[in-house]
């Protein structure tokens, strides 16, 4: 690897991940670390392989295609050297594999790591499908029934690779679906990877429980649950985590009025990072009990609970907060 | 010099280079049916076809649809030397129109195929009459093509 590329004049920052390989270019391009001859042979290889794309899309059937088809199958394109490069998880050698290696040799891994990404959403699909939850959350039923589906029979790795190609409104732990940066299968990849989870967290408690939960905190907001776009898990782990705190049996997800009174006492003057700290400390046991990646990924949660429960305790709204077994709306 | 990979769609057209010399070179065949293109002839209906294309948002990205009605309609039995190019040059409006209305599902040799026999049957060989009085019923005909529907 050249110094110049060891030492390069931007950061993984100055990229633009929902379009990666162009944004690389562009940098690359105003730093001078690409010579005008590679610029014109990627451009040119780009639009070969755009015109082949083309012409398999209309199975040279058809001599045009409307603009807007046209700019699906260019994105696409780019979209497939998007996954290699980003593949590769280091800037430099994204910078060194564009420099050196040929667009087609860069297309052609991106597309066998699509198809690779298909293969391991579906296993993934497969383990949050077996624990899924049988709750009329309806966006969630959603997710779980048929936009999985959908994803599989519309979606097209060489013609359509940046879409997802189904409609997904039921948001993760932490993240609103449409907040997610990632594109097309690995979307969906990282989105089911991130249900598969919730479920298997889910599956730590009982259907009654967890619906007991929900009824509770639609009452938060006067409605029922189900008229609600929500995340299941957050609730239960906002719950849990608060029982953690109130150092409840493992898996406790109700919270009675009097373990808020206890949480106004015991965590009054906390701050957030107290808090935080508190929790990080009290959730240790649970490492043993949940899978490594599990417990991972609900500590990504921590510090947005300790920012709501420092907030709820300050200002005396832990009710507008926690899902409370025998709260007294207001 | 900055990197732009925004493809130049806007250009009209991707591949077709050579269409001028593509364009002249189906006078061997059409000269058989008495009919020529001149090099004016040729430029203009480059000129014309880059128009369409544009105005239909699309971009041409195979064989020429002007030699491809140019193939077709050399063999109508109404088209004559005089007319010939400003005939070719008005079905390229007409054949964008029908494709459109196919919602692209039919390939650009059917949709020729049927505006080929709406001239010849239809239309008398007009293209006025093609463009004004029978375009919507053409379209029809395209829909329903498209839909897999029998027309009586």
């Amino acid at each position: 690897m050249s110094d110049i590329i060891m030492h390069l004049p931007f950061s993984e920052s100055d990229t633009d991940i929902q379009n990666y390989t162009a944004s690389l270019l562009r940098l690359c391009s105003v730093n001078g670390l690409i010579p005008e001859k590679r610029q014109l042979e990627i451009r040119s290889e780009l639009d070969s392989t755009f015109s082949e794309t083309a012409e398999q899309y209309t199975k040279a059937e058809s001599s045009t295609i409307p603009l807007k088809i046209a700019e699906q199958l260019y994105s696409s394109v780019l979209y497939q050297c998007d996954v290699y490069l980003l593949s590769l998880k280091s800037l430099s050698k994204a910078v060194e594999a564009l420099l050196n290696i040929s667009v087609k040799t860069i297309i052609s891994s991106g597309r066998i790591l699509i198809l690779q990404m298909i293969e391991d959403s579906k296993a993934v699909f497969r383990k949050a499908y077996e624990k899924r939850l049988a709750l009329p959350a309806c966006e969630y039923r959603y997710a779980m029934d048929k936009a999985f589906d959908d994803f599989l029979r519309n979606y097209s790795a060489r013609f359509d690779a940046r879409n997802i190609c189904t409609s997904i409104d039921y948001p993760l732990l932490n993240t609103a679906a449409y907040d997610m940066k990632s594109q097309g299968v690995m979307f969906i990849l990282e989105y089911y990877t991130g249900i598969m989870l919730e479920n298997e967290f889910c599956s730590y408690f009982s259907e009654k429980d967890i619906a007991d939960t929900l009824v509770q905190y639609g009452k938060i907001y006067r409605c029922k649950y189900t008229d609600l776009l929500f995340n299941i898990a957050e609730v239960l782990l906002d719950n849990m985590l608060t029982a953690v705190l109130l150092n409840k049996p493992m898996f406790t997800l109700s919270i009675s009025d009097k373990d808020i009174d206890k949480l106004y006492l015991q965590y009054g003057n906390y701050s957030e990072n107290d808090i935080l700290s508190a929790v990080k400390k009290a959730f240790q046991p649970y490492t043993e009990k949940l899978s490594p990646a599990l417990s991972e990924y609900l500590k990504m949660h921590f510090e947005k609970f300790s920012c709501e429960l420092c907030k709820g305790v300050l200002n005396n709204t832990l009710g507008n907060f926690l899902a409370v077994t025998t709260l007294t709306v207001n | 010099m900055s990197f732009e990979l925004t493809p130049k769609f806007t250009g009209g057209k991707l591949i077709n280079a050579n269409l001028k010399a593509e364009i002249l070179a189906t006078n061997e065949k059409s000269a058989e049916y008495g009919l020529v293109l001149t090099e004016q002839d040729a430029a203009m209906l480059v000129q014309t076809g880059k128009e369409t294309i544009a105005l239909q948002d699309r971009i041409e990205i195979g064989k020429s649809i002007t030699v491809k009605l140019i193939e077709k309609f050399m063999q109508s039995t109404y088209i004559s030397q005089n007319d010939y190019a400003d005939t070719i040059a008005a079905l390229l409006d007409v054949f964008y129109e029908a494709k459109e209305e196919s919602g692209d599902s039919l390939t650009d040799d059917e949709v020729i195929g049927i505006m080929f026999d709406f001239f010849e049957k239809e239309s008398g060989g007009s293209i006025e009459v093609l463009q004004t009085r029978d375009m919507d019923y053409l379209c029809r005909k395209i829909r329903y093509a498209a839909d897999g529907i029998a027309e009586d």
